[in-house]
């Protein structure tokens, strides 16, 4: 028997920046900030922390031993320092190392950092999508494309979601109407959050007569590209129980990757899996069995928003709704505060805005506000469980972490 | 505007047989010799679930296949693709099997769908530079 880990290691501190960053500072200037945030709330001291998982805001493969070294020689005897570059699966990767290290006594308290610089450091040639020059904003991030076999034809990232988004539309009769509805819930969720970049409400009209990216997918059924950095603390259940916060434990996690490159996933006949039956299906069934609970259990979830059409597929496929009817789940604010499901009560990737990679901290650290009941106006009442996720941007990799209240 | 010319594709060890078969204008795609599967990408091993033939030949195929899934582009990835805009990217599955992204030319953007049949068209792009691109079939 496998043990799972259930409430063996708890979250005990969160730390945010701003979602912007009008100074053009560096991300490693953003990232201290941060860490300095969850440390604080954590009252926790730097010889405390022996553990990080760092998420380059840049791609740098030494990033994280920077990051450490510059905190100073307090953290030089750090027992884990890695750096989970794996897509979307930041979230699901980063707790289970975590929680490992920590149940296993390798480290008593990690720091989970990510972040970017996203639309600062984009913001010297204003063109294109969002007004950010696409060469450096995330939609032009060539990880996930092939430059030998795929970028020569003009692809970039919206363009990957929209012909995933084309196909569910041709096997399950979604509309464009369908998916404006989780955009339209993330901004009314936007409103109530004053960390939020976007938080003027929007109709299923002002979705749908926002300019088309790539057909079928508009303007604001992409993410908002912004700045910043989040960091959340780890530890065992043992410290946990003499926290100053109100631990959120974590219940479950799981992850699962299939494609790098869109092509080898389309047949589909290899396998169960295809374009629009994802992976994340295997990722939220460790989650769920971990934790032994099941999507019925969920009071919130904050699940990775880079395309309406992420979310959709992630209804699906982690169980909150048949394959196919998500389209029809979504309508009738089912996930709007006060609806069955309410859905990234923080605005999400779509309105809070989108700071890059390690971009579902800010998820998470909705998710722990919720469950410590420290929502304010946008508080879901009774919030017991969440789900937060992350998904790479080519919707190829999936991570589900279910945390619950102390 | 100044002219921005679109990036060419970055060429790959082992990648050589199919480009220097777009060159001639073949689409040759890699065949495991142990169980006659077609693959692509280019990689060392076979695909299928149950074969790891790492054995391979450089087989002609047919060209021809149907749209799986695409999307028009209306907001370009950059500058070099501005005149082209709207244009449409496509997964077209081949008769063979294997799936490849490309452009789906020569149409309006109006008339591709799922399940469109299509056929290769051969574009030189630059010296020892040519790609695959697919149109409606004939």
């Amino acid at each position: 028997m496998i043990e799972t880990l259930s409430r063996e290691a708890a979250i005990i501190g969160i730390g945010s920046t701003e979602m912007r960053n009008p100074d053009g500072r560096s991300g490693m200037s953003l990232y201290m900030e941060a860490i300095k945030n969850a440390m604080e709330e954590a009252e926790l001291t730097k010889s405390d922390i022996d553990g990080f998982l760092v998420y380059p805001p840049n791609g740098s493969m030494r990033f994280h031993t920077e990051l450490t070294e510059q905190l100073g020689s307090a953290n030089f005897g750090k027992s884990l320092c890695d750096f989970p570059l794996v897509g979307g699966l930041m979230v699901g990767l980063a707790i289970n190392k975590a929680r490992s290290a920590v149940y296993h006594d390798q480290c008593k308290n990690v720091v989970v950092v990510g972040g970017g610089t996203w639309r600062s450091s984009s913001q010297r040639t204003p063109v294109g999508l969002s007004g950010v020059d696409l060469s450096e904003s995330i939609y032009h991030s060539r990880e996930p494309i092939s430059m030998e076999y795929e970028f020569p034809y003009g692809l970039h990232l919206p363009a990957l979601a929209a012909m995933v988004t084309q196909r569910h539309m041709h096997h399950f009769g979604t509309t464009s109407e369908q998916l404006a509805a989780i955009a339209v819930a993330a901004r009314k969720h936007a409103a109530l959050n004053e960390r939020a970049l976007l938080r003027t409400p929007i109709t299923i009209d002002d979705v749908l007569s926002s300019r088309m990216i790539a057909d079928p997918l508009h303007l604001l059924d992409c993410s908002y590209i912004a700045d910043g950095a989040s960091a959340f603390i780890v530890t065992s259940a043992e410290r946990a129980r003499d926290a100053v916060q109100e631990p959120v434990w974590v219940l479950g996690s799981g992850q699962s990757q299939s494609f790098q490159h869109m092509g080898h996933l389309c047949r589909g006949s290899d396998s169960e899996f295809d374009l629009v039956r994802t992976v994340g299906k295997i990722a939220a069934e460790q989650a769920f069995t971990q934790a032994g609970l099941g999507p019925e259990d969920v009071d919130v979830a904050e699940l990775n928003d880079s395309f309406t059409t992420t979310v959709l597929l992630q209804l699906e496929d982690y169980g909150f709704c048949g394959k196919g009817e998500a389209g029809d789940f979504v309508a009738d604010g089912r996930l709007e505060l006060g609806g069955a499901l309410p859905l990234n009560t923080h605005g999400g990737l779509l309105s809070e805005g989108d700071n890059g990679l390690g971009n579902s901290i800010p998820a998470l650290i909705e998710a722990v506000t919720q469950l410590r009941g420290d929502g304010g106006d946008r508080q879901v009442e009774g919030a017991e469980v969440a789900m937060v996720s992350g998904v790479s941007e080519s919707l190829s990799s999936y991570s589900v972490a279910l945390l619950g209240r102390n | 505007m100044a002219e921005h010319a679109k990036p060419l594709p970055q060429f790959t060890p082992g990648s050589e047989p199919y480009w220097d078969a777009c060159n001639r204008h073949e689409l040759r795609l890699q065949r495991c010799t142990e169980c006659d599967a077609f693959r692509f990408y280019p990689s060392p091993m076979c695909h299928e679930p149950d074969c790891m033939g790492l054995d391979y030949d450089w087989a002609e195929v047919s060209g021809r296949g149907e749209v799986h899934t695409f999307t028009v582009v209306h907001r370009p990835v950059s500058e070099a693709w501005a005149d082209d805009a709207p244009y449409v990217i496509a997964m077209i599955q081949l008769d063979e099997g294997p799936v490849m992204m490309s452009n789906v030319v020569d149409c309006s953007p109006d008339d591709v769908r799922i399940g469109l049949p299509v056929e290769v068209v051969f574009r030189d792009l630059a010296e020892g530079v040519t790609l695959p691109y697919f149109r409606p079939a004939s």
